[in-house]
């Protein structure tokens, strides 16, 4: 098992943001997906009913399930989600879509920290778009200010320095280096 | 005595000699492994190089080049980056101003603080608490860029940090290669040089290409709103009680949060070779998330609420471990 | 955020096109539907066989699946109607009584009918089954009692805070490093998983 999330994800112990998250994490990580089933078998063990046995037929109905025609609800039926498809991808360049903010002073000047490389943790922050303007910048903001202390933490961390390199980005924005002269 | 009996001696003597020899040869290693990585801690500071390197992480690839000149008794070193991939951006540090040019962008920002150099160790007086917590060994001779190099792995003694793969030059130390390796030793991060010379490095190979007045700049020379405290200062209102062996507490500053505008409690713990950061912030009143764990190559963070405040916990460390420093980060 | 508001969650992606939160859902259900289906039909590999249909039958039908009942009580109502139609065709007769299915809704309880145990099945689920109680019994005593309310006696973790007097920071890691250790110990024994 990965790491806490999933299993708070077992127990129900996520908001629906940290829901929707979590699960677009576990159905990109093949490991995380084996981690799933394996929980809930032994979930099925522990309250074992004096029924003995288990099945695993999960790789059988995928695979009939993909020669099925994809489901694709009526709308009357089920709400839909706002960005159900979103590549997980680079953080900069999501960033420098959305963001007007110009993060020159979460850069560290540390050799080492400054911007030479993208940083993609494509496995961790969610690149949902939020339903709302509000949840947007909010979940905005808790991803810059991640970013931020991300950098911050370059100036000091030895690992930096060993690898020479801290991979992140600042996040530039044209008008706002004018504004800001 | 028989000569069964005699040979069975022997063999065990001898048998016994080559563990010792064996035991002996491996306590030497370590030795030099230990001296090696001294060694690369003052070794880059003051040679003149120039290279291409390239950097993986996250099984993304990018490449660079890299020109260095030595510290002298009467000047600080002074070194540039730049990407040769995507778009233009070079790094250019001379004293304590770094420069980041973008010439795509049309901009480039100056700002003052202390930059580490690359390439290098920063281990010197660490070496100890390195020695406590990883088993640092010599591996013996390989090749880099063309250079002999001597290999050298440390390795955790527990789970809760990661293990390096080092490649110094035979020469001069510097580090030609390294990885830091997962748990399971899959390589998390790493940068390797494709080609590296030490001839003297001139000025103008550490200017930018893009003549600055082209560009739009914008200069934070002034503006470092960190102000490191020390116990002695001002008072500690933030500690962990309980920490996985040797991350000690090495600084402790309260920053402006650049993002969210409001003061940071920035602790930085480290245990001579992995540096942990624990961020202190006030809580965000239209802040949902309750717990969040992240995991970003070699880089893992977590985030906590307690009481009034926000703990996150950043650190090229494993999960577990910025978990339980999360955990165990309380006010006092 | 109840067992039924994340099996929403999923069902929402497989009626937009994520065949993949279908294989989470399956994964999820399995062994209860399989529990399921056995009070109808004796055979193992029959019991398997109905039990994939089951699914594959509640997949074709999720378009109609409006939310107004949790995820699992729709699930059962469909292994229910599959197992019973695979005992007409064979010429059987399903049991006489209707299983009540505000048993859905539940943990599976009570004694089965019927004995599902091939010899090849028996060896391999008593395996796991020792590994399992074996792995829990050599866990630490506070990740076991935590491991234990949560997925025995079906605990919250504020419940299981309250009883093992601790915060539920640590009830949570403690949990998340016992599944870790179950997880590491069961993997040999379950395959394709």
């Amino acid at each position: 098992m990965k790491n806490q999330t999933l299993s708070k994800l077992l127990d129900g112990d996520l908001s629906p943001d940290e829901l929707e998250r979590t699960l677009d994490r576990v159905l990109a990580d093949p490991e995380l997906q084996q981690s799933w089933h394996a929980q809930y078998t032994l979930r099925s063990v522990v309250q074992d009913d004096g029924i003995h046995t288990y099945c695993n037929i999960v790789e059988n109905v995928a695979t009939i399930i993909a020669e099925e025609p994809t489901l694709i609800a009526p709308d009357n039926l089920s709400p839909k989600r706002t960005d159900a498809s979103v590549p997980v991808g680079n953080v900069v360049s999501i960033l420098s879509k959305r963001s007007k903010v110009l993060a020159l002073t979460a850069i560290a000047a540390s050799f080492a920290a400054i911007v030479m490389v993208s940083y993609s943790p494509k496995k961790a922050i969610n690149s949902t778009i939020a339903n709302t303007a509000g949840t947007m910048s909010t979940s905005l903001a808790a991803e810059q200010e991640l970013q931020a202390m991300i950098v911050q933490h370059g100036e000091f961390s030895g690992a930096a320095a060993l690898n020479g390199l801290v991979a992140y980005a600042k996040v530039v924005n044209g008008s706002t280096v004018s504004d800001a002269r | 005595m028989t000569v069964k009996h005699h040979f069975k001696v022997r063999f065990g003597f001898i048998f016994s000699v080559l563990l010792i020899v064996t035991a002996a040869s491996a306590g030497a290693k370590d030795d030099d492994g230990m001296m090696l990585l001294g060694n690369m801690s003052s070794a880059a500071n003051k040679l003149d190089y120039s290279g291409e390197f390239v950097y993986v992480k996250d099984g993304k690839i990018s490449s660079m080049k890299v020109a260095h000149i030595g510290a002298t008794a009467d000047s600080s070193s002074q070194q540039k980056l730049m990407a040769l991939d995507g778009s233009m951006r070079e790094i250019i540090q001379q004293d304590d101003i770094v420069a980041c040019v973008l010439p795509d962008q049309g901009m480039g920002l100056r700002e003052t603080r202390q930059a580490k150099a690359l390439f290098k160790l920063d281990v010197a007086d660490k070496l100890d608490s390195i020695a406590l917590h990883y088993t640092v060994r010599h591996q013996g001779k390989t090749r880099v860029a063309n250079r002999d190099c001597e290999l050298v792995n440390v390795m955790p003694r527990d789970t809760y940090r990661y293990g390096y793969r080092l490649c110094a030059d035979s020469e001069n130390q510097l580090l030609l290669s390294s990885e830091l390796l997962g748990q399971d030793g899959n390589v998390l991060e790493s940068y390797q040089f494709v080609s590296v010379k030490f001839d003297k490095v001139e000025a103008s190979e550490i200017s930018s290409r893009t003549p600055p007045k082209t560009l739009n700049w914008m200069d934070d020379r002034a503006g470092n709103s960190n102000k490191e405290t020390t116990s002695a200062d001002e008072e500690i209102k933030w500690r962990i009680t309980e920490n996985p062996a040797g991350f000690e507490l090495e600084h402790y500053i309260n920053r402006m949060s650049p993002v969210i505008q409001v003061n940071v409690t920035h602790l930085v713990l480290g245990d001579g070779l992995a540096q942990v950061s624990v961020f202190i912030s006030p809580l965000d009143a239209s802040a949902s998330q309750s717990e969040t764990s992240l995991s970003m190559g070699s880089l893992n963070s977590f985030t906590r609420k307690i009481n009034e405040f926000m703990i996150t916990v950043v650190g090229e460390v494993p999960e577990e471990t910025v978990m339980l420093i999360a955990e165990h980060t309380e006010a006092y | 955020m109840s067992e039924a508001e994340v099996d929403l969650a999923l069902v929402r992606r497989v009626q937009q096109g994520d065949k993949q939160a279908y294989n989470l859902l399956v994964g999820k259900y399995q062994q209860k539907i399989l529990r399921l289906v056995s009070r109808f039909i004796r055979d193992s590999m029959e019991c398997e066989d109905v039990t994939q249909d089951a699914f594959i039958k509640a997949y074709r039908a999720l378009p109609n699946f409006r939310g107004d009942s949790a995820f699992y009580t729709w699930l059962y109502r469909i292994a229910v109607n599959t197992a019973k139609n695979y005992l007409v065709s064979a010429g059987r007769r399903p049991p006489a009584q209707d299983l009540d299915a505000q048993e859905a809704s539940n943990s599976v309880a009570g004694a089965s009918f019927v004995d599902l145990n091939t010899p090849e099945s028996a060896l391999m689920n008593s395996e796991l089954i020792t590994v399992i109680r074996k792995t829990i019994a050599e866990l630490p005593d506070t990740l076991r009692e935590a491991i234990v309310y949560r997925e025995f006696d079906g605990l919250s973790y504020e419940e299981i805070a309250e009883v093992m007097d601790c915060p539920i920071g640590t009830v949570r890691s403690r949990i998340f490093r016992a599944r870790e250790t179950l997880e590491e110990a069961m993997s040999p024994y379950i395959s394709g998983n």
